[in-house]
């Protein structure tokens, strides 16, 4: 009796593809290293431009959460925007000669997610830097978790990872690298407009802010800071003035559980339809 | 083991065929018409059956104008070709088919599904590469494993692209069932890919890409193709006096929408021509002059809007695509490779991704040497792809494809941007992989500068704004034909007056 072989496992091919997309990051140090060097940055500016009022009042603490997003976001969108239109006219060939698209997504997106990890944690180190320079720290205990610094970890991880999701999206999308330049700008900008931070959402466009990153992202960072329980800025000379509590920001569990599973899924989902997209390579044409 | 041999003769159209459980071929030579029939007193067909469901004329196979038919001649129980019912000839029309390589006729009743024992399978074959049809019996066996390595499988066809392990029969009970054991080409039975396990009937056709096998019940008759170092031999030997044909096209027009995307815009018309195994051969013409829609239209990546056919070794590829392509490599005018890799790295990167998974870590880097050291990028293997020359480049570009073992390779102006030296380098590594190792390269090329390296070339001229063919044959011939001494000015001879040398 002879041993049945598996089909050519979509497994393998993957470990190929994800063995590649390792060895592309490491050899291209200047870009791995700009990767690694934008998340300190941005947790530098944090501390140094909004640390000092951070975890003392509401606005402080919500103007320092609003950067940490922004990076976030940013950091995410850049990361994966050019991966796969640069490479699309290689994976045309290697489709063409029976590569599994699935396989190809994966294993970029098991890069960038590694890759989120490590920034993620960079950018996290903010709020240890607000309290080594400040003295301001973060509430007692997590929502979830017993750490609220791991707490915070994981809201910026899971929002930098959705929003390099989109990027990856974005990329498999368009055709063209500088395409993908272009439209990096302005998915960064219609993030933050609709983020709810900037301007009050009201109709339409509450119902829109939905579907920005920046928003649950702010929902997740302001429940573990607790910034509904921060007074205001103005309290501290009229202390009678009231601070309302913003549903944005309901400092419970599972306020913050169904934001994680939000922006899980909005990752999951960009994946999935960057990989859909994708399949579109076979009709490129020189 | 009960092995018996059957040797198909060379240059010829051939049928193999399975007539009341014996197995014979008949070489299709010297005449254009051969009658098939039940042989019964008086009468004495060219091709005689013994088969009791056979008519006595029951068809004719005809050849015209180098082309193959198969007409159906009036017979009680018809014809099938490839599955598809063809006759008995009804109110007076005559039922013919054109025959391409690989075909299969089958005189049976009408449900194939359960074949008579005294039914006849044929099998039309006209690719003459290198092929010995044999006889495998399976009395007295309950497993039989088809694929590349002669260890492990009772039925070893030693080709890169079949997979170590490729395929199995399983005796369950009395009845046959073939399944695919997860190769990367994939197998096939009576043209239809072999998803987990199908049973076999009697007179199945199972493919292996170019390889071909007929279930008999009690075993297999299937072409033997030599191994690969026979092949190069035999290309080697063959390339220097005309060779066998690997592809041939009768391209009739290509359209595709046009700017407006209501019209139509025909590209191409009437493109005949075709590929010897082992050949060098460059596609030449001015700027849309349809080289590329040429090229793609032959190599199969681009069938949208072609009309006509492109026969691989006589098969029709557009219609055995999915089998066929991993037969064909093709290279397009960038460098479609990893800047960031090294020259290694990304051809091992390659065969992993296109060559059988069981082929094993050490196959793959002989394979990657072997790719390595016929492009000369040994030497250059641990250096980044980004640090190479425009000329390096290019190689690991064609490396990509060759590491896979296709064995026609397309090329879309793989000089452009090189220096003469790197371009006449290129051309020389292009010629020896002809012509030392058997494959068969077609090139879209502008500078005509070392054309004396290329067997065949062929000329595309805008005719009308429409892509013709204008010439095929040597360089020499060419010369002769558009009466220059250098080839590049065929180009403006062709552009003074194009319709006076396009053909068909």
């Amino acid at each position: 009796m002879s041993k049945r072989r598996e089909r050519i496992s979509g497994f393998r091919e993957w470990r190929v593809l994800a063995r590649q997309a390792r060895r592309i990051l490491f050899s291209d140090k200047k870009n791995l290293l700009v990767s690694l060097i934008f998340p300190v940055c941005a947790a530098l500016i944090t501390v140094w431009i909004a640390g000092e009022n951070m975890f003392v009042h509401y606005e402080g603490t919500k103007s320092a959460c609003f950067v940490l997003v922004s990076a976030a976001i940013w950091c995410g969108l850049f990361n994966s925007i050019q991966i796969v239109v640069r490479e699309r006219a290689n994976i045309k060939r290697d489709y063409t000669a029976g590569l599994r698209l699935r396989c190809y997504t994966a294993s970029r997106a098991e890069l960038q997610l590694v890759l989120c990890l490590i920034q993620s944690a960079l950018l996290t180190a903010a709020f240890l830097g607000v309290e080594k320079k400040f003295g301001n720290t973060l509430p007692g205990q997590g929502l979830i978790l017993e750490n609220p610094l791991l707490e915070c970890y994981v809201s910026i991880f899971l929002l930098m990872f959705a929003a390099d999701a989109t990027g990856l999206l974005v990329s498999c999308l368009v055709r063209k690298t500088e395409t993908a330049n272009v439209l990096a700008p302005y998915i960064l900008i219609v993030q933050l407009i609709f983020s709810g931070i900037l301007f009050p959402m009201k109709d339409q466009a509450e119902t829109v802010s939905y579907a920005m990153l920046s928003r649950w992202g702010m929902e997740a960072l302001g429940s573990t800071c607790l910034l509904n329980d921060l007074p205001l800025k103005i309290q501290a000379t009229v202390p009678t003035v009231p601070h309302e509590a913003e549903d944005m920001f309901l400092s419970t569990a599972q306020h913050l559980q169904d934001v994680w599973v939000i922006l899980g899924a909005f990752a999951l989902g960009c994946i999935f339809l960057g990989n859909l997209a994708l399949h579109r390579v076979a009709r490129d044409t020189r | 083991m009960d092995t018996v041999l059957f040797t198909t003769p060379k240059r010829e159209a051939t049928l193999v065929i399975l007539d009341q459980g014996k197995v014979r071929t008949v070489a299709l030579k010297d005449r254009e018409r051969w009658t098939l029939g039940r042989a019964a007193g008086t009468i004495t067909p060219d091709i005689p059956l013994q088969s009791t469901i056979a008519s006595r004329q029951h068809g004719e196979f005809l050849c015209h104008d180098g082309r193959w038919y198969y007409k159906e001649g009036g017979s009680v129980n018809g014809t099938f070709h490839n599955g598809r019912f063809m006759g008995p000839e009804t109110g007076g029309k005559t039922r013919m088919t054109i025959l391409n390589s690989g075909d299969t006729l089958r005189i049976d009743y009408k449900d194939l599904t359960r074949p008579d024992e005294r039914g006849v399978w044929m099998l039309f074959t006209t690719d003459l590469g290198a092929v010995t049809w044999r006889y495998r019996d399976l009395k007295g066996q309950s497993l039989c494993r088809i694929g590349r390595e002669e260890g492990q499988c009772e039925l070893v066809f030693p080709l890169p692209y079949v997979s170590a392990c490729h395929a199995e029969l399983r005796k369950k009970g009395n009845q046959w069932h073939l399944s695919d054991q997860g190769s990367t080409a994939g197998t096939w039975v009576n043209g239809i890919r072999v998803i987990s396990s199908v049973l076999l009937r009697e007179k199945d056709h199972i493919s292996i890409c170019d390889c071909h096998m007929i279930f008999t019940g009690q075993g297999l008759i299937y072409s033997a193709r030599t191994d690969q170092r026979t092949r190069q031999e035999k290309s080697q030997s063959q390339s220097r006096s005309g060779g066998d044909v690997v592809l041939e096209a009768n391209i009739q027009s290509k359209v595709v929408k046009d700017q407006s995307g209501h019209g139509q815009k025909e590209l191409i018309r009437n493109v005949k021509l075709s590929v010897g195994s082992g050949q060098l051969v460059a596609l030449l013409g001015g700027s849309g002059a349809g080289k590329t829609t040429v090229m793609n239209a032959l190599n199969g990546m681009d069938q949208l809007g072609v009309k006509g056919q492109v026969l691989y070794r006589g098969e029709d590829l557009y219609r055995n695509f999915e089998r066929l392509k991993y037969l064909i490599g093709s290279v397009p005018q960038e460098n479609v490779v990893h800047d960031m890799l090294t020259v290694e790295e990304e051809l091992r990167d390659a065969a992993l991704l296109r060559l059988p998974k069981d082929m094993g870590s050490r196959g793959i880097q002989r394979q990657v040497e072997d790719t390595m050291a016929a492009l000369n990028l040994t030497q250059k293997r641990k250096t980044q792809i980004r640090k190479l020359s425009g000329g390096e480049r290019k190689r690991v570009n064609i490396g990509v494809e060759l590491v896979a073992d296709r064995e026609l390779l397309c090329l879309d102006e793989p000089d452009a941007g090189l220096d003469p030296l790197a371009k006449k380098d290129l051309f020389t590594t292009l010629r020896d992989l002809a012509h030392d190792r058997g494959k068969s390269i077609l090139v879209i090329i502008h500078d005509v500068s070392e054309i004396d390296l290329f067997d065949q070339v062929i000329m595309m001229a805008k005719v009308d704004g429409v892509g013709r063919l204008a010439f095929e044959g040597s360089p020499a011939a060419a010369r002769t034909y558009f009466g220059v001494e250098d080839l590049s000015e065929a180009y403006v001879v062709i552009s003074k007056d194009p319709k006076r040398y396009v053909r068909g």
